[in-house]
């Protein structure tokens, strides 16, 4: 908690932005590595129940993907679904 | 207790004693009918109770087995947590509606023939439509109207699907049906329009977020879940099912990026939840029916978390629209710690509940060798964590801080979200004991490292991707307002057309009426030329031409009659 109402959060500190990203970034890599290892049978092998799993990183292209499309029909849509709050009274 | 009486029944008939008390007394009895509902579900075990005849149709009023047992413990859960986290309403007509309804959804998950449900169907609808119009304004109240409309025509279908079965199979058992009759299809159209299938959700995002702050809470848990329940009995394995859920998945998702307004938001995504659960029934596979049972469990646990996290935003704030909000964080550090672990939990990520009851339904979609319905399932999963799971947290709780301060959400409300939040983690940490719940035995492992690292990566790139797309400002913009959906066509379009279609009416009665109005002035000019001054028939006579006359007539009938 802070008591000083000046005193910045650390959360609101311009770089703030920059290192969560930059963590998310270091992650993605962390968790991306299994499946690197697993291609040189490494410490880690895959369990794949079908072919398409077999792509290395498959679950993490796929979120990346999936939330590209998402968005892009999201933006796409939005122009035509856009009303004011009042639009039904 | 009772032998053999529906636990429902206790929170039903104990609603009738909340107006009698006041203070901490109601509080207490509230509180206590949930928990006398367990204690009499746990002692009865399972089997049947209650077969009475009537009219010739067997009922049985209390049934049990193991499936319809995990709908009825959560739903109890979900009714204390709910009673919770409302205990500083003072409104009597909340607090009995809230225990109807949740005990006529109890109930009806309790009931062994299609009469006792279709009598707690209309309840659980009659009941809940008093959460929304408490709101007390014109929007809640038009909102509720259409919910209600909505809610007693499935209502209605049921009970002809009740009538047709009756006819079809001679007795009212509930049970498998199949879509080869005109019952099944009844029952179907009634189950779905609860369920929230595609193009009969509209009710769902429409009237959850116009409840109130407490209603939303208590109305996500129960409808919904009652109607997957009532799906799994009837059409487990039904092939149609599989592409329902299928775009049950896939298209609330849009609307739930671009929303503003968290409740909504989590109506939408609710929705898209229910189409794994309906995915699930299609497939059918006791792997699958075990994975409904849980995740339904799950589900419930987490929305009625982020609905409750939402709500106490709304109650402090006045507002829950991302628009409006700043850094809620700062006033509301609990609240906020809830909200994260609800966004986990919905995310799935490990050590949570929904990473073990996913998987399930996952597994099943597999093993059962549906690729695309798996591949349709996984999108739906990266669209929750975008839209729930990182939309609600970091642009509901973390915005920008735009200088509003409020209170923590009061105690009671936090109880409530940490009993949920307790249980979701719990079921997560050792799903195994929760996995001894389910109807079917499964020898399944959650914690393999292949599951782990692929969730986790799902996970963490939807998030890097989520934290790229703010950062270069490609993210939707979601702006104040409201985005169209189907409803449109019912209180737009067709709306539009009936008030055209009276118009035309009014015209043509309008011409009706000028043309008889015409006739009857032509009638009485007619009537004026011939009787009038002047007119033949007006003319007076003589009192000689008139004695004639009569003399006449009266001589002429004396010679007929003699």
């Amino acid at each position: 908690m802070s008591t000083s109402p000046t005193k910045l959060n650390w959360l609101e500190k311009p770089e703030a932005g920059n290192k969560i990203f930059w963590g998310l970034v270091i992650a993605a890599v962390l968790v991306a590595m299994p499946d690197i290892l697993a291609l040189f049978k490494i410490l880690y092998e895959t369990h794949p129940y079908t072919s398409i799993e077999e792509i290395p990183v498959f679950y993490g292209l796929y979120g990346v993907i999936g939330f590209l499309t998402l968005i892009v029909i999201a933006k796409a849509v939005q122009p035509f679904l856009q009303r004011t709050e009042d639009y039904y009274d | 207790m009772i032998e053999g009486l529906n636990p429902g029944l206790i929170l039903i008939l104990g609603a009738l004693l909340v107006p009698l008390t006041q203070g901490v007394i109601r509080s207490l009895l509230v509180l206590a009918l949930p928990l006398l509902a367990l204690g009499q579900t746990l002692s009865l075990g399972l089997g049947s109770w209650g077969e009475i005849d009537l009219m010739g149709m067997s009922l049985t009023l209390t049934e049990i087995d193991a499936f319809s047992r995990v709908f009825g413990l959560i739903f109890i859960v979900a009714a204390f947590a709910g009673l919770l986290y409302s205990l500083h309403v003072r409104d009597t007509i909340q607090q009995v509606a809230t225990l109807i309804y949740s005990g006529a959804s109890i109930a009806a998950v309790f009931s062994g023939d299609l009469i006792s449900l279709f009598s707690y169907w209309e309840l659980t609808a009659i009941a809940s439509a008093f959460l929304i119009f408490a709101s007390r304004d014109e929007r809640s109240y038009n909102a509720g109207m259409r919910y209600l409309i909505i809610q007693v025509s499935s209502g209605v279908i049921l009970l002809a699907g009740v009538i047709v079965y009756a006819y079809e199979y001679g007795n009212v058992d509930f049970g498998a049906v199949s879509l080869d009759s005109l019952a099944g299809w009844f029952l179907l159209i009634a189950f779905g329009i609860k369920a929230g299938f595609p193009l009969l959700n509209n009710w769902i995002q429409d009237a959850y977020p116009q409840a109130t702050v407490t209603g939303t809470v208590i109305l996500s848990a129960f409808t919904t879940k009652m109607a997957i329940y009532a799906l799994a009995r009837a059409f487990a394995g039904e092939d149609i099912l599989l592409w329902i859920g299928a775009v049950m998945v896939i298209f609330p998702v849009v609307h739930a990026t671009l929303e503003n307004d968290l409740r909504r938001t989590m109506a939408y995504s609710l929705n898209s939840q229910q189409g794994f659960m309906v995915i699930a029934i299609g497939i059918g596979s006791e792997l699958a029916l075990n994975g409904v049972a849980a995740h339904a469990v799950i589900s419930i646990l987490y929305t009625c978390l982020i609905f409750m996290a939402t709500g106490a935003v709304l109650y402090r704030n006045g507002t829950a629209k991302i628009t409006e909000l700043g850094a809620v964080y700062k006033s509301m550090p609990v609240t906020t710690a809830f909200v994260i672990i609800g966004s986990l939990v919905i995310i799935a990520f490990p050590l949570t509940g929904a990473f073990a009851t996913k998987a399930l339904i996952l597994s099943a979609a597999l093993d059962a060798k549906m690729v695309i319905l798996w591949l349709a399932m996984l999108f739906g999963a990266v669209a929750v964590i975008d839209n729930v799971g990182l939309k609600i947290p970091v642009l509901g709780f973390f915005s920008k801080d735009n200088g509003l301060r409020t209170e923590e959400a009061p105690l009671h409300m936090l109880l409530a979200m940490a009993l949920l939040a307790g249980l979701a983690l719990w079921i997560g940490i050792v799903p195994s004991s929760f996995f001894a719940l389910l109807p079917f035995e499964m020898d399944y492992h959650v914690y393999t490292a292949s599951h782990v690292v692929t969730q986790l990566q799902l996970v963490v790139f939807t998030a890097l991707a989520f934290a790229a797309a703010l950062r270069f400002g490609v993210y939707p913009k979601v702006t104040d307002g409201i985005n169209l959906d189907f409803d449109w066509v019912y209180r737009k379009l067709l709306k539009g057309g009936a008030i055209a279609l009276g118009g035309l009416i009014d015209l043509v009665w309008t011409f009706i009426i000028d043309k008889c109005k015409q006739i009857v002035a032509w009638v009485i000019n007619i009537v004026n030329v011939t009787h009038g001054i002047g007119g033949k028939m007006s003319q007076t006579m003589t009192s000689s031409v008139a004695v004639f006359l009569i003399l006449l007539v009266l001589s002429l009938f004396t010679i007929i009659l003699y």
